[in-house]
């Protein structure tokens, strides 16, 4: 297993689509706090406390996206370019395959949200001023410890679609699917029938959904941290844990072309 | 059993009602080049994805070096293969590319990614990325890839598609020096059958997934050989003549009064003369012998191409 995932580090560093997102994705956060270092220079109090915490529930909501894209870079098309025969003719167990991609996508999701979070804090820090009033580094290790469980549920459910669906377009379309539409979809179909038991249960399961857990973090304000936590352990935990079995058991004797 | 590196039992492979292998009974022995031959659709490549994991049989058995079942799986490590066009990670190059497979595969040395390289004559590709590289590279590739590992057991499915003439004639070379100098058994399934005939020590004819036959190359030398095919009123007499009078032992004896004569090819009426001269009748004489192809061409039964 720690050959498996040694290579697909190598060629994961190998990628530049891999770099090239990183870099775009700093650019942006560059853009945005050299935007708050415009406002306050020209007479905004914005300050650092207020420049990391109001992107909290984007970013956390962001990740999912993140969690998305750094799957595909992983699996690399290994479909569209034939190359799981390769894996699969010298003898290497499916499983091996499965959850060597899986653990993969999950250390380059965590290395790619290190370093977006950290270049950011730190770019904010320096270009604008600290004001003292809310603990924000505390708050934010908080925020990602929660969501972390969230996005390697979401990982889980992205590695089943680029192992279960062979089209590139087709599981992207499929990840971004369960992860933004179905909530979206089970809460406006949950409306139009709320008169009716099916219609609030709707709802109430679209709130339970990972792109809503990451978004609402009321919950944390409402209930304390450690419930939050436990809340997001659970859901992330059902994702993968579900998503895995279906992903293994399927891939297990998918024909490989 | 030792000698037996590949046997599949019965092994059948169905897409829904199609049958795309029919209770195949395949036998590659240790040392050998066997040759799989087949028109297009007659099973080869689902036979070569059966025995290499990618696809799963229907029924039947396929054991690899006397390993079957469960153990079947880490036998594939012994094994190198190249199935339909070799394929990689289109942003690596050719060093990128098998340095990945060969961290994968735990295979120690960075050596042997030069090595396997070298093999194939495929050194100089520079920074050029495999989605750069003609259909030739990538052949080239894909049989490094193969043989990084030093595999026993080599199946190749088409490999000189794609190739030039000159690569051609090195891997024929090649395929014949890893089977003399490190004892490879070979695998190859191709439609290139004049190609097939000078390097392989056994065939097998697949048609619409079954197997017609196996064959060794001498059995099959034998079979094709060119020969003056005679029925006469007497057999024995006319056999006598031919070591007498024409002075040769170069025949064989059939049923039904039939010889076959390997030489005087070139001069049919000597040998009717030499008969007719002794009194013996000969009812019919006809020039017979194949190659490969007519061989394989007549084995399924009409001249359709291969």
């Amino acid at each position: 297993m720690l050959n498996y995932i040694r290579a697909e580090l190598y060629k994961l560093a190998h990628r530049k689509g891999y770099w090239i997102f990183l870099g775009v994705v700093l650019a942006l956060e560059s853009l945005l706090v050299l935007g708050f270092y415009m406002a306050n220079a020209s007479g905004g109090r914005l300050c650092f406390e207020d420049c990391v915490l109001s992107v909290v529930p984007q970013a956390l909501s962001f990740g999912g996206y993140f969690a998305i894209v750094a799957g595909e870079m992983v699996f690399a098309g290994q479909y569209k370019n034939g190359t799981l025969k390769n894996e699969v003719a010298f003898g290497l167990p499916r499983w091996r395959i499965y959850l060597g991609k899986l653990i993969v996508q999950l250390t380059a999701s965590v290395l790619m949200c290190l370093v977006m979070v950290g270049y950011y804090v730190i770019a904010c820090r320096l270009a604008t001023p600290e004001a003292g009033n809310a603990p924000v580094m505390l708050l934010l290790g908080k925020s990602l410890l929660a969501a972390l469980p969230v996005w390697v549920g979401v990982q889980g459910m992205i590695c089943a679609c680029c192992f279960l669906i062979r089209g590139e377009a087709a599981h992207t379309i499929a990840a971004v699917g369960l992860y933004w539409g179905l909530p979206n979809l089970l809460y406006f179909v949950g409306i139009l029938f709320y008169r009716y038991p099916a219609g609030k249960w709707m709802i109430e399961v679209s709130e339970w959904m990972p792109a809503n857990m990451l978004t609402d973090t009321n919950r944390y304000l409402q209930e304390g941290f450690a419930p939050w936590l436990g809340w997001m352990c659970l859901v992330g935990g059902v994702w993968l844990a579900v998503s895995t079995a279906l992903g293994l058991w399927r891939f297990r004797r998918k024909e490989i072309n | 059993m030792d000698d037996i590196v590949l046997s599949t039992h019965g092994l059948t492979r169905a897409y829904g009602r199609a049958l795309a292998l029919d209770g195949v009974d395949l036998t590659v022995r240790r040392g050998e080049i066997y040759g799989l031959i087949g028109r297009n659709g007659a099973g080869k490549s689902t036979l070569l994805r059966l025995v290499s994991g990618q696809s799963v049989p229907t029924s039947g058995s396929i054991c690899l070096f006397g390993k079957t079942g469960a153990d079947l799986r880490r036998e594939r490590a012994r094994t190198g293969v190249i199935l339909e066009a070799p394929s990689f990670s289109p942003f690596l190059g050719a060093r990128e590319n098998l340095e990945y497979y060969r961290i994968q595969r735990g295979i120690p040395g960075q050596d042997a990614v030069e090595e396997a390289l070298e093999l194939v004559e495929l050194t100089d590709t520079g920074s050029k990325k495999f989605k750069n590289f003609s259909l030739g590279m990538k052949q080239r590739l894909g049989l490094a890839l193969a043989l990084m590992s030093r595999p026993e057991f080599l199946l190749l499915d088409e490999p000189i598609n794609g190739l030039d003439p000159e690569g051609v004639a090195q891997f024929r070379a090649l395929f014949r020096r890893l089977n003399q100098e490190r004892q490879t058994t070979i695998l190859i399934s191709s439609h290139v059958l004049s190609e097939l005939s000078a390097v392989a020590t056994c065939y097998g004819f697949l048609e619409r997934g079954r197997l017609l036959e196996e064959i060794t190359a001498q059995a099959l030398r034998e079979r094709c050989q060119v020969c003056l095919r005679l029925q006469v009123d007497d057999a024995a007499k006319a056999s006598v003549i031919f070591h007498i009078k024409l002075g040769t032992d170069a025949f064989k004896v059939l049923p039904d009064n039939t010889l076959e004569l390997y030489d005087h090819l070139d001069c049919p009426q000597v040998v009717s003369q030499a008969l007719a001269e002794e009194g013996v009748f000969l009812q019919s004489m006809e020039r017979r012998g194949s190659d490969l192809e007519t061989y394989f061409l007549d084995l399924i039964g009409g001249g359709q191409n291969a």
